[in-house]
């Protein structure tokens, strides 16, 4: 059933969005005001990427709204918007950020609801969008491997593969006890094998570092054979080194992207009809190719084969806002 | 004995004897825009720091961020921060005065170059140098170690980037140019017969450098000790990168991770280490003040001095060997890297089919760079000059007036440099967004100018009034005597005099603007991109490359600085 | 008329009184030099005339303009006052040369170049120093950044000049010449000159009048030999060259001309010496001699003896220090007067050269 769905995306993608237009002149009212409007702003805590921009290009190109894009930071995002809207400067239409921030910043009272968006009713359901937020894209993490260093017959095939000792001051990591990809790993593994994996894996002596980039090459260069946890997307910088990302049998932790309506957006038509073309199959198919999880159905599989055999694996769980600082902390006691 | 006074002529006085009330409206003015560009931001982060939640959040008045300090951790990572930056200060301070010394006066083979490479190690991005060291200095395949092994067929490695030493090591390369800026036109300028009189008494060469030169050279020497030693408190990029692996702390990756690191950012906390610190750091400026007062450093005399350079017969080839060893180290080795690796598709491999111009290609057809980059620029160019004309102000009325209150403006002057900028960026948001929304500063050029500006100034003043210091008081009078007004006095004699400060600083400031992100990145508006936001969009969209080509153009940038600024340095000054 | 005048003037820095209410007037053409020890207040003096300190008391005047009042909370800044003036150090600024340091006082004032040029040359010219206008200004020899100091503050044709000790870093035989070549200049320029020195030397060589100043007091003003032979005080006597005082009794006072002939008595001596004021009979007084004005082997209206303990001979002249009643005497006498150690000799002087002062 969902198959057939998905071969009907590939033949004509505008025909599944037709029930959402077919919503009547409602949606074509917004589209004129959006682009009355004319511009655009986003914060975003995605910085620099390029599949991104590819996005936002799109949209410009398709109806001619300028977007003014804020990159920074999480936490620094957060902040300029909390800040901005106390003094009462309501710059930003839309917020685009992790969803432990997202979960803050609505917590905070910083989004207005977005109204009816005709592409949500495309949105894969373990992604729950709600009327202040819609999902964006996901962050899938795997292991990475040195192919010169480690042998096809060692690659981990599950998570407990790497409490080896054979892997002790081995592994590279993204540090648990801060927010990012370790932030995500530490409660999933936590979650799904509970606290002794931890504690195993403290003893392996694993190395913390937080400039990813830098980690993913390091694992290149031969300094350490295992990196963890590895953003998918990173795959694509990484062409032509000597190394290789895993997805063991459990699967992939991951995290998702959300985007909001700030509170009096002054661009809130523009930004209904961005949240929309963000859902649109041609904007998910960049980020799932470019190795982000679609967030909508029948999209992964499209994407490109070694794109593809990643993200068809099984999600594995993801953070949960809530408990986010009570888990850095438990993190903190136990990798010292 | 009486005074014939025409009408005519005591009105002609008394206007003149109006423009009195034309200086304390200046120094008022003066202070005004000292307290907006410090002591707002510092109030709003003294607010956060005693304030449950960040301003404009209801909450409650608590002494949580000042508590939280004190938990082991934090004064773990106090007592790192204070060894780790006084270890380099001083290996770095020791290096820079033998290497000025050197430069400025003594016949050592080609010191002119030498002193423009010495300096070129501050002016690469510390992210690249990082990379560089990391790829040279790892444990595992460091090209370093692993030559080490080749040569000695040991299994150990020779050295561990990821330790307190090359903590210290990164930071060197960034506080010993730094120093040297500081310190080499002090030793330049000094008036020969001091020390001739000196060896006259029969001082040795190195009793005279120790007892005289240096002591001379106080002032200079440690107000850059102390702006290097609170630099080096502040210093970011070389404890995470080479720290935090091993798992070892300093104040600002606590501060970092206390902002960045956790779900619900602890401004508080923050915002009270950040306050910690400059209480502690300005204990030491009270330290330097006690230091220095009460004595007189002037070395610039009206009278005739001949240049005097050492002969140091072959010892010459030792010095010069110095200076090349830590260019050679400090700069053609992670440049080297740099340049190399800006060839290849990949930073650190090697391998002929990985050979592509594509980084600079790309980086040329980066349109957000060069729009950036002409923000910068922009802001650069202002910034710089602005801040040198302010920072030489108040140097003016710091060292060389006796009006009331120029204590009070020296001190605004220092705090920008003693909270550290991942706090103090934080200060600027809060301050400017909530300015009054008819004053267009936030959101625009102007946040980002001012910010810099806040910033600079404590570079500015300590240039330019360490210079103020060496000039004799008569070298000014005599202008004001012979008809020149302050500003033709300031302009004509003070600044033409002490150009080569002014020119380092500047360039100083210029370049830390240029690097400058923590408020950048808070203050930005897509409009007002600058260079060091689209260099941390390329560091984390996975391309150091394209970060090392614009690492590249900066230093190059850096060369023809310091060419132009030295061949006009030569040109006026030459004859001394 | 551009003199200046010196009203009441006073400096305090903290509670020392550097200059303590001065009056003065020094006419328009004079050389008039302040003259004292370090710390007696002159170099501040000379400060407050040339704008550079501020005086908290008094008005001071150049020519008939008010240029600082401190009563009237007026004060002219230094650049308004027109003044030359030459500095200890010289000041000469090592970033120009020759010509751009005589230049600048006309330079700041936008004179126009061409006149500037004509101006700075003609200046140079006076100093004899028009061949070295291209040269760097470090590069002089001290003698010569004088010259450059002088012929800046003259650019201009100030009204005033001040001059602080300009010859102090100068070697003997330089000074004095230096000193002479100033001294013509100013009296061909006749422009009106205060000078600073503690050079007592230079100040009765150079100056129509002498201020001899002590603790930011004035304490004489007059000609150089009336200072010289006619002091006010055993201060002043003192401050120039090693006079001799002897302590005496005054026996008999009377008028002569505008002076008093004072008999006196003293420890083995009597005689007639000369004082500015009439004494009463009984009256302690000193008398003052200077060395040179001693006669030795003659006796005269004041005369006694004594034993000579040290002779040094300077060629010229010869220094004797001749011991009588317990005190020590210094003489000048010819070269040629040969006296060893231990000779008595008889010593005398002329009531003219006696000079009483109270003690």
């Amino acid at each position: 059933m969902r198959r057939r769905r998905l071969l009907g995306l590939l033949a004509a993608a505008p025909a599944i969005a037709r029930p959402a237009w077919a919503q009547g002149d409602d949606w074509n009212k917004v589209v004129d005001a959006a682009k009355k409007e004319g511009k655009l702003s986003i914060y975003t805590a995605s910085i620099g990427s390029p599949f991104h921009k590819k996005v936002f290009d799109a949209f410009t190109a398709k109806y001619g709204i300028k977007i003014d894009l804020l990159e920074a930071r999480a936490s620094e995002v957060r902040e300029r918007v909390r800040v901005e809207q106390a003094a009462g400067r309501f710059l930003g239409d839309l917020h685009h950020n992790g969803s432990t921030t997202t979960w803050l910043m609505t917590r905070d009272g910083n989004f207005q609801p977005h109204g009816a968006i005709p592409n949500i009713a495309n949105v894969d359901p373990i992604y729950q969008p709600d009327d202040l937020k819609i999902p964006a894209e996901v962050i899938s993490y795997s292991l990475l491997i040195n192919k010169n260093m480690v042998k096809p017959a060692d690659e981990p095939k599950s998570w407990k593969d790497i409490l080896d000792p054979k892997w002790a001051g081995k592994i590279l990591s993204d540090d648990y006890r801060a927010l990012g990809g370790g932030a995500v790993f530490f409660p999933v593994m936590l979650r799904t094998f509970g606290r002794g994996f931890h504690d195993k894996l403290a003893q392996q002596k694993p190395v913390f570092s937080r400039d990813l980039q830098n980690n993913e090459r390091r694992c290149a260069r031969g300094e350490f054979p295992i990196y963890l946890p590895f953003n998918l997307q990173d795959l694509n910088t990484l062409k032509g080194l000597p190394v290789k990302a895993v997805v063991p049998a459990e699967g992939r932790p991951y995290v998702r992207f959300d985007i909001s309506m700030l509170k009096n957006a002054p661009h809130p038509n523009a930004a209904r009809l961005f949240m929309n073309h963000y859902l649109e199959p041609e904007s998910q198919i960049i980020f799932g190719n470019a190795g982000y999880g679609p967030v909508i159905r029948g999209v992964v599989e499209k994407t490109i084969p070694e794109i593809r055999e990643l993200l068809a694996t099984k999600a594995m769980g993801t953070t949960d806002p809530p408990k986010q600082d009570e888990m850095l902390a438990l993190a903190k006691e136990i990798y010292k | 004995m009486t005074v014939a006074v025409s009408l005519e002529h005591r009105e002609a006085a008394l206007t003149h004897g109006l423009s009195r009330y034309g200086r304390p409206a200046a120094i008022g003015l003066l202070v005004l825009a000292l307290g907006f560009l410090t002591v707002y931001p510092l109030a709003m982060l003294l607010y956060g720091s005693i304030h449950s939640t960040p301003p404009g959040m209801a909450g409650e008045f608590n002494s949580a961020g000042y508590r939280a300090l004190l938990a082991p951790d934090n004064l773990q990572a106090l007592a790192n921060t204070a060894l780790i930056s006084l270890v380099k200060t001083g290996l770095s301070l020791a290096l820079a005065i033998l290497m000025a010394w050197i430069v400025a006066r003594t016949d050592t083979p080609g010191r002119g170059v030498l002193e423009i490479l010495i300096t070129l190690p501050f002016f690469i991005p510390p992210i690249l140098t990082a990379t560089a060291w990391a790829m040279l200095g790892n444990k595992q395949v460091g090209t370093i170690n692993l030559a080490w092994r080749w040569i000695t067929g040991s299994d150990g490695g020779l050295i561990d980037v990821y330790s307190y030493g090359g903590i210290v090591w990164h930071m060197m390369q960034y506080a010993t140019p730094f120093i040297f800026l500081f310190v080499v036109d002090a030793f330049r300028a000094m008036d020969p017969s001091l020390e001739e009189a000196s060896r006259m008494s029969g001082a040795s060469r190195w009793q005279t450098f120790w007892r005289v030169t240096f002591a001379l050279m106080l002032p200079v020497t440690t107000s850059a000790f102390i702006l290097s030693f609170i630099r080096g408190m502040e210093s970011f990029e070389s404890a995470v990168f080479f720290g935090t692996p091993v798992n070892i702390k300093v104040l600002t990756t606590q501060i970092f991770d206390m902002i960045t690191q956790r779900a619900q950012p602890d401004y508080q906390a923050a915002t009270a280490m950040g306050f910690a610190s400059l209480v502690l750091m300005g204990l030491l400026l009270v330290l330097q003040g006690r230091l220095l007062r009460g004595r007189s450093f002037t070395t610039v005399t009206g009278k005739a001095y001949a240049p005097n350079v050492t002969r140091l017969g072959p010892w010459r080839w030792l010095t010069f060997a110095i200076c090349f060893a830590f260019f050679l180290l400090t700069v053609v080795l992670p440049v080297g890297q740099l340049l190399l690796s800006s060839f290849f598709q990949f930073f650190g491999f090697y391998q002929i089919d990985m050979l592509t111009l594509e980084h600079y290609r790309s980086v040329w057809a980066n349109d957000e760079f060069w729009h950036a980059f002409g923000n910068t620029m922009l802001l650069g160019v202002c910034g710089a000059t602005a801040t040198m004309i302010l920072g030489g102000i108040i140097g003016y009325i710091s060292t060389r007036t006796t009006w009331p209150g120029r204590k009070l403006i020296d001190v605004l002057a220092w705090l920008p440099w003693m909270m550290p900028g991942m706090v103090l960026g934080i200060g600027f948001l809060w301050g400017f967004a909530t300015l009054p929304h008819w004053m267009p500063i936030y959101g625009t050029l102007w946040a980002l100018l001012l910010a810099y500006m806040a910033l600079g100034t404590p570079v500015a003043v300590r240039v330019t009034s360490g210079a103020y210091a060496q000039i004799a008081r008569d070298i000014e009078e005599c202008s004001r005597v012979h008809g020149a007004n302050w500003g033709q006095t300031m302009l004509r004699i003070l600044v033409a005099l002490a150009w080569p400060a002014f020119a380092v600083g500047w360039v100083l400031i210029f370049f830390g603007i240029m690097r400058e992100l923590s408020a950048s990145i808070l203050l930005y508006v897509p409009d007002t991109q600058v260079m060091s936001v689209v260099m941390l969009k390329m560091w984390n969209s996975g391309k150091p490359e394209d970060v090392s080509v614009v690492g590249l153009i900066m230093l190059a940038l850096v060369l023809l600085f310091r060419w132009v600024q030295l061949r006009f340095i030569k040109r006026r000054i030459s004859t001394l | 008329m551009p003199g200046v005048t010196l009203k009441g003037v006073g400096r305090r820095f903290g509670a020392l009184k550097a200059v303590d209410s001065i009056d003065l007037a020094v006419e328009h053409g004079e050389f008039v030099t302040l003259l004292g020890p370090s710390g007696c207040g002159k170099t501040t003096t000379l400060r407050m005339v040339a704008g550079l300190e501020r005086n908290d008391s008094g008005v001071i005047a150049i020519g008939d303009r008010v240029v600082s009042d401190a009563a009237a909370d007026l004060f002219v800044p230094p650049d308004h006052r027109k003044l030359g003036m030459v500095f200890q150090s010289y000041a000469i600024w090592p970033h120009m040369t020759v010509f751009d340091n005589v230049a600048y006082p006309l330079s700041v004032r936008h004179v126009a170049r061409a006149e500037i040029r004509a101006r700075v040359m003609a200046a140079l010219k006076l100093v004899e120093m028009e061949a070295y206008a291209g040269r760097p200004a470090p590069a002089l020899s001290g003698g010569q950044q004088q010259r450059v100091a002088i012929a800046r503050a003259l650019v201009f044709e100030p009204e005033v000049l001040l001059l602080d000790e300009p010859l102090s870093n100068l070697d003997a035989r330089l000074r004095a010449q230096m000193g002479d070549e100033f001294r013509a200049l100013q009296r061909r320029l006749k422009i009106t000159t205060l000078y600073v020195t503690h050079d007592q030397e230079e100040a009765m060589a150079l100056s129509d009048r002498v201020v001899v100043m002590d603790k930011g007091r004035v304490l004489q003003v007059g000609a150089p030999e009336e200072v010289y032979h006619r002091p006010a005080s055993r201060t002043v006597a003192a401050f120039f060259g090693t006079p001799n005082f002897i302590e005496a009794r005054v026996t008999a006072s009377r008028a002569n001309g505008r002076d008093h002939v004072l008999a006196i008595e003293g420890a083995g001596m009597r005689g007639d010496c000369r004082a500015a004021e009439a004494h009463e009979p009984g009256d302690a007084v000193l008398v003052m001699i200077r060395p040179e004005d001693v006669t030795l082997d003659s006796a005269g209206p004041l005369s006694w003896q004594g034993t000579v303990v040290d002779g040094v001979f300077r060629g010229p002249r010869r220094t004797l220090t001749i011991e009588a009643q317990g005190r020590r005497f210094t003489v000048e006498c010819r070269a040629t007067r040969a006296a060893s150690v231990g000779d008595t000799v008889t010593l005398s002087v002329d009531a003219d050269n006696a000079w009483a002062v109270r003690p």
